[in-house]
């Protein structure tokens, strides 16, 4: 028997684990045997037990048994949420008096009314309960009215447009000398859109009180449509600056200014005065088609002219030589075959009138490179540019070498290689 | 709650008055009894363990709110592992060394225990160094004489308060011994320590008790 035996009395009085059993004998005593679980929980612990039994040897997946365990679960998250709220009270209070002392001020300030507030007082000389009402279905009906009207609105302003856009677009895009063809029945529309705009403005009147007369003064301030106008600004040079908002006016103004029958009736005359010119005039792209033959023309001449050139004279000039590179003219003139004197001396060139420049200009840079390299009257003119390439080519930089190549048969495409060169450019080797 | 709690304790009463044999039984046999489909077994089980046990948990957290957790969670695991109570009977009877202690108490303490260890390792917090009021507070006797009570209710707060500052391992040490009645090596084997070690910390537990008791 162990010595420290809480329930052994008879260990107590010797050595020192005898004296420390006192103490275990005082703890026993005031704490007895007390405190216990709370009922609740034996209840529950006592009845998940028995309904684990209930639900057999198997396992414990029964429907009651998980009911049991997840109302325990509950319990536990509700004591957890309400110890979490005892331990922040202060908080939730203070976040509680922020919040009513907002709405305090906001109820001071007008911006939140007071429940009731709102209520119509029997007092107020504008209460009535029957036309409260009335003027609420009244406005709910205007609301209605309105939404259709801008609808309506809509539909002519896009028929509108569908009509005007047209005529605008060809008259403006007409010469003048085809305008005078049309001034006439320009002019009818005009008349018929003055005529169109009185009647809405009549119209405008009638409807509306104040909104539609502002408007109508402002309309009748607007100039005369009396001669046609193709400027960009002139349906916007006669709106009226202070445009009412109301959607009857809006409805007013898409009528006051929708295009008078006559203008669309002017549409086909328009058209067929300007189709011959439509007509005239080619399409973009047979214009390039055209563009792009005369300069095929303008290469092939160029070609045959340099091969015939190469052909006869291999020799560069030597004004080519002494301009150099820099003078792209001179750089760009092929040589001139050389011409034995008549002493049969030393080779004269004769001056001629620079051919047509080659189709691109990289040949021309390309041919620069190598207008120093020719030797007049050398049995091979290029031997220092073939010499160039076979240098780079025994260096082994195989690929400047056939870049060199490939520039100068750009540039001399006449011109006949040396068989090592051919190679060159055929195999890279 | 008072009228649940009258309810149940007469119902606990009588079931231990009409089965005198099931309350003499050991706790083992009730727990096989349990296991084999009697619930009254598991009834004077709960009833003979749970006042300990419940002392046990909130003493050693320090807290009645986070020990009535423990306290249910450590039940229900009995519940759940009533099949398998056989295969774990034969490992926990090593336990208890001198045959004297109960197997099933010493596997009920180290469920709680290894709970109340998961609890603090999961919260990453050490042990309270002190308890709640709900710990603290001496229960009132109607029997007892209000200055009794008073004396009673005080030397309870100190001896409270003491085993709260003491560290956690010795203040496990001291609950184990006094409330589940374990042995020392049975102590031991529920901690991973040492028979010494043990008895070493409920040593050091024990006298500061005593200074605070005196």
């Amino acid at each position: 028997m162990d010595t420290l035996d809480p329930k052994s009395n008879a260990s107590s009085t010797t050595g020192e684990l005898g004296r420390h059993q006192r103490v275990l004998d005082a703890y026993l005593a005031h704490s007895g045997n007390e405190p216990l679980p709370p009922p609740s929980l034996d209840a529950k612990l006592l009845a998940l037990a028995s309904s684990a039994v209930k639900a057999g040897s198997t396992g414990l997946t029964e429907t009651d048994f998980t009911r049991i365990e997840a109302g325990l679960l509950n319990e536990r998250l509700s004591k957890a949420s309400t110890r979490s709220r005892r331990r922040h009270w202060p908080y939730a209070l203070a976040a509680s008096v922020a919040t009513i002392g907002f709405a305090a001020i906001l109820a001071r300030t007008g911006l939140l009314e007071a429940p009731g507030s709102s209520q119509p007082k029997f007092n107020e000389p504008s209460y009535q309960a029957s036309s409260y009402e009335a003027k609420s279905v009244a406005q709910e009906q205007a609301s209605v009215d309105a939404t259709a009207a801008m609808a309506d609105a809509t539909a002519a302003d896009a028929q509108a447009a569908a009509s005007e856009v047209p005529v605008t677009v060809l008259a403006e895009a007409m010469p003048l000398e085809n305008r005078e063809q049309v001034a006439p029945a320009l002019a009818a529309a005009s008349e018929d859109k003055a005529k169109q705009n009185s009647v809405a403005d009549a119209e405008f009147e009638h409807s509306d009180g104040a909104t539609r007369g502002r408007i109508a003064a402002a309309q009748s301030d607007a100039p005369a449509a009396s001669e046609p106008d193709f400027g960009a600004g002139s349906l916007a040079a006669t709106a009226p600056d202070d445009v009412a908002t109301t959607p009857g006016a809006a409805r007013s103004l898409e009528k006051a200014f929708a295009p008078p029958a006559a203008v669309s009736a002017a549409v086909p005359a328009i058209t067929a005065a300007s189709a011959p010119m439509l007509e005239a005039s080619p399409s973009p792209t047979a214009m390039a088609a055209t563009e792009l033959a005369e300069l095929d023309v303008q290469a092939t001449d160029a070609r045959n002219r340099r091969a015939e050139f190469d052909a006869a004279a291999p020799v560069e000039s030597s004004q080519a030589q002494s301009a150099g590179a820099s003078a792209d003219a001179s750089a760009n003139a092929p040589a001139a075959p050389p011409k034995p004197s008549a002493d049969g001396g030393a080779v004269v060139r004769e001056e001629k009138p620079a051919p047509v420049a080659e189709p691109t200009i990289s040949a021309n840079s390309k041919k620069d490179e190598f207008a120093g390299d020719a030797q007049p009257g050398a049995v091979n003119p290029y031997a220092k540019t073939y010499a160039a390439i076979r240098a780079l080519r025994d260096s082994g930089e195989i690929l400047q070498a056939k870049a060199m190549l490939a520039r100068f048969v750009k540039a001399y495409p006449a011109v006949e290689l040396p068989a090592d060169l051919e190679v060159l450019g055929k195999t890279g080797n | 709650m008072s009228l649940l709690a009258t309810t149940l304790h007469l119902y606990l009463s009588a079931a231990a008055v009409l089965a005198p044999v099931l309350t003499a039984a050991s706790d083992e046999s009730l727990m096989q009894a349990y296991s084999a489909g009697d619930t009254r077994a598991f009834e004077v089980l709960y009833t003979r363990h749970r006042g300990p046990f419940w002392r046990y948990l909130t003493r050693l957290i320090g807290s009645s709110a986070e020990g009535e957790e423990l306290f249910q969670d450590a039940w229900q695991r009995v519940i759940v592992a009533r099949e398998s109570y056989k295969s774990a009977n034969s490992s926990a009877e090593h336990l208890s060394t001198d045959n004297t202690g109960s197997p099933f108490r010493a596997w009920l303490f180290r469920i709680g225990h290894n709970l109340a260890m998961d609890r603090l390792r999961h919260k990453n917090i050490a042990p309270e160094s002190s308890m709640d009021d709900n710990v603290l507070q001496f229960p009132a006797h109607s029997e007892a004489e209000p200055e009794q009570q008073s004396i009673s209710a005080e030397a309870h707060q100190r001896l409270m308060q003491s085993l709260a500052e003491l560290p956690h391992e010795q203040r496990e040490v001291v609950l184990l011994r006094a409330e589940g009645e374990l042995s020392l090596e049975e102590i031991g084997a529920l901690t991973g320590h040492g028979r010494e070690t043990v008895k070493s910390r409920l040593r050091y537990a024990l006298a500061k008790l005593k200074q605070s008791l005196a």
